[in-house]
């Protein structure tokens, strides 16, 4: 089973990441299907290896995929721990988000298989209406507070911690909380008030 | 529906943290203030004040990882001062840890007092947490130390967070405080072996801390004295019972602070089998930061390295020894952290160096089974070391490791398989490479005559090939080195008792050590035989032949040991042998050894000529430097014991004039003058012709070599020694004590000092010495110094003294009577032929007896 997660060879996103480092910005696109790839990958061959009913956690594939993808002798920097995270957080957010809308399809009959489902339901405790929901305001508060929603994206679908993310983002860790603090109680008022 | 986004986004925000400033319960009145009018601003902000306070969220769940790491400054705390936790009403905060945050708070019922409470930041199960509190907690009501701060409860906030009371202790962590105190290394070790103390009576009574650290002991001081309390007992247990589990995946820089102190066991993966020996482990890396200023592995390497690379350092890497690790600061720091010690930089180092250093590396085993067996353990150990007293902890060298492995398995095959593992491990593996080496050499010459052109490449790759081969000869001295060193711990003999050329008992009646010498010996004889002709290696296989010499004087066969010798001396004195320092000494030493063989067989002539010989290669080293050099004062010391021998004592007084003519002003190896003052000194009081010998005259040379070298434990145990010959044992007692207190305990110092304080009267601390020089290598039969050198001058001391059977009984006796079982074995075990020093430094290998006895 363990063979065919590792499709993704180490060196190419250690390398995209070296690339990013010295100031390629094409690099960064390429990191983000890559991460993706390998995101839906573990989370499939978790899922075989896991007993039934075993709840996977979405943040844990993140940092596996971080241990698999990333040479970290080579990357030892933040920077490119912050590259990483930040492609795996948008990568993690899109399996859940795409995973939600399939769901909701599939009620009205629709849909079509990308990944099995029950997979992605156990990466996480929202419901579907809710995740989209949280998308959606996602976009919306970081057309306000863009740093704001990067760090959301970073806590909530790469599982840093806030001072964690803040680093990533180049803030200070009071600055975090601060904007943590009010995002989170955005966000929180969004949903409760679209139910 | 869905609200819009409102246009005033950033005025939101600002009334938001604005709020969040202040109580709860000044909200509504304070938004009366600033959304005066506008309803519609003053809704948004109540929406999200309320959004903040309710803590299950979307984002509170779907993190799937409790955020038990939230560090300081988290908006998210929301108790506020007079507000009520349980019956507990909350007062200032006073700190804010990885795991929580502390306040102050007032208790009631059932007494009124203050406590600290600290909450525990969200993300954990509170009911777990409490059940497993609860678990413990009459356990932890049994603790009553005053080093411990007591946990009186647990309970959760209305937001489910889990809390504990505990008492308030007001204090600094203890790293903080002793840089702050600028404490010296020793207050430092009194406040930790309090904490010690502490911990060990928290394991009595079965509570394991598993989280100690500097910020989890603080120390204060009351009433002028330092008092360290260890905080958070039964805390760890309670919250971090899957720390391990969760951050396997999760933190990758944040989770510093915990597997700094962790120990192997507790960074392992499965099931955490955690005991005693954990705390002890942690207790070690907070001794080596207190001690260092630094932890064992380093702080920024930790934080920057994924979790499995943490966890392979903590369970793989050795980290460097306390004084090892000082030395590779930069002069600056170094300056600063010895300052913060009220030291200088050299004094520190040499302070941690050998006992700190064995007693922190003990601690720090990656197996708990080679660890101290309890705090307390370690507590006395430190508490030894600050006593002067001999401590339990030794350095874990090769040679240490092999000998114990020799003492646990006393069967000969197994020793006879370490012989031979030696040298295949060190001889063998120097022997093929030198081989090769050989042979790269050879085809570089034959290229230097077939290809002009490529002279030059050819040159350099012939001496890259000779420097190989001069490489492997030096490996092949190191392997000689530590195959001596445990024939000396096999033998139980003196090299310069061998040089000296006194009574050797014939071991043949013991069988198994007689087996061992021969293995040893054909290892030396092919040796010799293999090398003799390679002129590299030919000085080496002198050498070995010299070594096979003796071992046939320990195996009482004289004729072979007078063959080896002799084919010893041929290639010394073979014309091809470059005369140098070691072909000189060597074969000096050689003659010595003929010498005594002649006067076992009586024949008066060849000894008396074989002594020349040796005087006159002695010479041929004083000739070779003629520059008034220190270093030359070697030869003119085995001159003058040569020429005692002879019985020509002018002869040998005049040595140590010419020795005592050298300017005593340039300093030797260690920088230390008088140097000759001390070699002369130590003549008169050790000559084995008393006619010689003259303990006060001793006594002032040491004199001046002491006070002209502050605390040099050389020259204090010199004048130990000569003080103790000279009748006058109190001042001895001193000497000695303070030459301990130098650096380590070494048994030249320990045997006198026993010796002296048995003429005092004082049994008992002369028993507890005598113990530890045996087991520093002092064998109880002969009273000889195994593997060490000086080993030869304390004997003749306690030769007198041991001839004296009552004085092995009365020891006998008195370890009785003290009860000291440990004392009784010990002496057995030392009585049996493989018993050693536990010291690396006694098995100094280097040949001549002064430079053994100046090895610290």
């Amino acid at each position: 089973m363990s063979a065919s997660v590792i499709l993704v060879r180490m060196s190419d996103v250690t390398r995209i990441l070296h690339q990013i480092e010295t100031g390629d910005p094409s690099a960064a696109e390429k990191l983000l299907p890559l991460v993706y790839d390998e995101l839906r990958k573990l989370a499939a061959a978790n899922m075989a290896r896991e007993a039934p009913g075993h709840s996977l956690q979405a943040t844990s594939l993140v940092h596996e995929a971080y241990i698999r993808l990333v040479d970290v002798d080579q990357a030892q920097h933040w920077n490119s721990r912050g590259h990483f995270f930040g492609a795996a957080a948008q990568a993690m957010r899109r399996i859940l988000v795409d995973a939600a809308r399939q769901r909701k399809s599939e009620k009205r009959g629709g849909g079509w298989q990308r990944i099995p489902l029950e997979q992605v339901d156990a990466l996480q405790n929202a419901t579907p209406d809710e995740l989209l929901i949280l998308d959606e305001a996602l976009q919306e508060l970081a057309n306000e507070d863009s740093l704001g929603a990067r760090l959301v994206e970073l806590r909530y679908f790469a599982g840093l911690s806030v001072e964690e993310a803040a680093g990533l983002l180049g803030i200070s860790a009071a600055t975090g909380y601060r904007h943590w603090s009010f995002a989170r109680a955005w966000l929180h008022s969004q949903i409760a008030a679209a139910k | 529906m869905k609200p819009t986004m409102p246009k005033s986004f950033a005025e939101i925000r600002s009334i938001f943290f604005d709020a969040l400033q202040q109580p709860q319960a000044d909200w509504p009145a304070y938004l009366d203030h600033a959304c005066a009018g506008n309803a519609e601003l003053r809704q948004q902000v109540e929406l999200l004040l309320n959004a903040h306070v309710d803590g299950t969220g979307i984002l509170d769940h779907g993190v799937d990882r409790p955020d038990f790491e939230l560090p300081a400054g988290d908006p998210r705390i929301l108790e506020k001062p007079g507000e009520l936790i349980g019956p507990y009403k909350l007062r200032e905060m006073v700190g804010e840890g990885g795991m929580g945050v502390v306040y102050v708070a007032e208790q009631t019922e059932p007494v009124r007092r203050k406590v600290a409470l600290k909450i525990i930041k969200p993300g954990m199960d509170t009911k777990e947490v409490v059940a497993r509190f609860e678990a413990e907690r009459q356990a932890l009501a049994l603790m009553n130390h005053p080093n411990i701060a007591r946990v009186f409860d647990v309970g959760a906030t209305e937001s489910g967070r889990p809390y504990f009371v505990m008492e308030l202790v007001r204090g600094v962590p203890i790293n903080e405080f002793c840089d702050h105190q600028r404490l010296s290394t020793s207050q430092r070790l009194e406040l930790f072996v309090d904490v010690c103390r502490a911990v060990q009576h928290a394991h009595q009574k079965g509570i394991i801390h598993r989280d100690l650290k500097p910020s989890n002991v603080l120390v204060s001081e009351i009433d002028g004295s330092l008092v360290p309390k260890v905080i958070d007992f039964g805390v760890a247990k309670a919250v971090n019972q899957k720390l391990v589990e969760q951050t396997v995946y999760t933190q990758f820089s944040q989770m510093i602070g915990t597997p700094l102190y962790m120990s192997p066991e507790q960074a392992g993966t499965g099931v955490v089998d955690v005991d005693t020996r954990s705390d002890v482990y942690s207790l070690g890396v907070l001794l080596y930061e207190l001690l260092t200023g630094s932890t064992p592995f380093d702080r920024d390497t930790m934080k920057n390295a994924g979790f499995d690379e943490v966890r392979r350092i903590i369970r793989e890497e050795e980290p460097s020894r306390p004084s090892a690790h000082i030395s590779t600061l930069q002069a600056e720091t170094l300056s600063t952290l010895a300052s913060s010690r009220r030291c200088d930089p050299r004094r520190l180092r040499d302070s941690l160096k050998g006992e700190l250093d064995w007693i922190v590396m003990k601690a720090l085993e990656k197996d708990r089974n080679r660890r101290y067996e309890s705090a307390s353990d370690l507590a006395e150990d430190v508490q030894r070391h600050l006593n002067n007293e001999p401590v339990e902890a030794c350095p874990p060298t090769v040679a240490y490791r092999l000998r114990k492995y020799v003492r646990r398995h006393r069967a000969l095959m197994a020793t006879t398989a370490i012989v031979a593992l030696t040298m295949v491990l060190g001889t063998g593996i120097s022997l093929w490479q030198m081989v090769e080496a050989q042979d790269a050499r050879k085809l570089a010459d034959q290229r230097l005559d077939q290809v002009e052109i490529e002279r030059n490449r050819a040159e350099i790759e012939r001496n890259r090939a000779l420097n190989a081969e001069m490489q492997m000869a030096t490996n092949l001295k190191w392997a000689l080195a530590a195959i001596e060193d445990l024939g000396l711990a096999i033998t139980g003999k003196s090299k310069a008792l061998l040089l000296r050329g006194v009574d050797v008992t014939p071991v043949s009646e013991d069988r198994s050590r007689t087996r061992l010498l021969t293995s040893t010996l054909r290892f030396y004889e092919a040796f010799a035989e293999h090398n003799k002709r390679n002129p590299i290696t030919r000085i080496e296989a002198a050498k070995a032949y010299r070594r096979v010499g003796r071992i046939y004087l320990e195996l009482g066969d004289l004729p072979a040991a007078k063959n080896a010798i002799s084919r010893s001396i041929a290639i010394f004195e073979d014309h091809s042998t470059t005369r140098s320092e070691d072909t000189f000494n060597e074969s000096g030493r050689a003659y010595v050894e003929l010498a005594w063989l002649a006067d076992r067989a009586e024949h008066m002539d060849d000894a008396r000529q074989a002594r020349h010989k040796a005087l006159e290669a002695f010479e041929g080293v004083i000739q070779l430097m003629p520059n008034n050099q220190l270093r030359s004062r070697e030869p003119y010391y085995n001159r003058a014991l040569v020429y005692a021998d002879l019985g020509n004592l002018e002869q040998a007084r005049f040595e140590l004039d010419r020795l005592l003519d050298i300017d005593p002003n340039i300093p030797n190896e260690k920088g230390h003058t008088h140097q000759s003052y001390n070699d002369v000194a130590w003549f008169l009081v050790i000559s084995p012709n008393p006619e010689l010998r003259d303990p006060a005259r001793a006594v002032e040379l040491a004199e001046i070599a002491v006070a002209r070298n502050p605390p040099y434990r050389n020259y204090l145990n010199t004048l130990g020694v000569a003080l103790y010959r000279a009748g006058h044992y109190q001042r001895a007692v001193h000497a000695l004590e303070r030459s301990i207190g130098q650096k380590k305990v070494l048994p030249d110092d320990t045997l006198p000092l026993a010796m002296s304080l048995w003429k005092l009267g004082d049994k008992e601390r002369a028993g507890r010495w005598y113990l530890r020089s045996i087991r520093d290598g002092i064998d109880p039969r002969t009273g000889l110094m195994m593997g060490h050198d000086s080993g030869l001058d304390v004997r003749l001391e306690v030769h007198d003294w041991n001839s004296e059977d009552e004085v092995w009984t009365l020891f006998m006796q008195e370890a009785q009577a003290l009860g000291i079982d440990e004392y009784a074995r010990e002496m057995q075990r030392s009585a049996s032929p493989i018993s050693t020093s536990d010291d690396p430094d006694n098995g100094a290998m280097e040949m001549n007896n002064l430079s053994a006895e100046e090895a610290e």
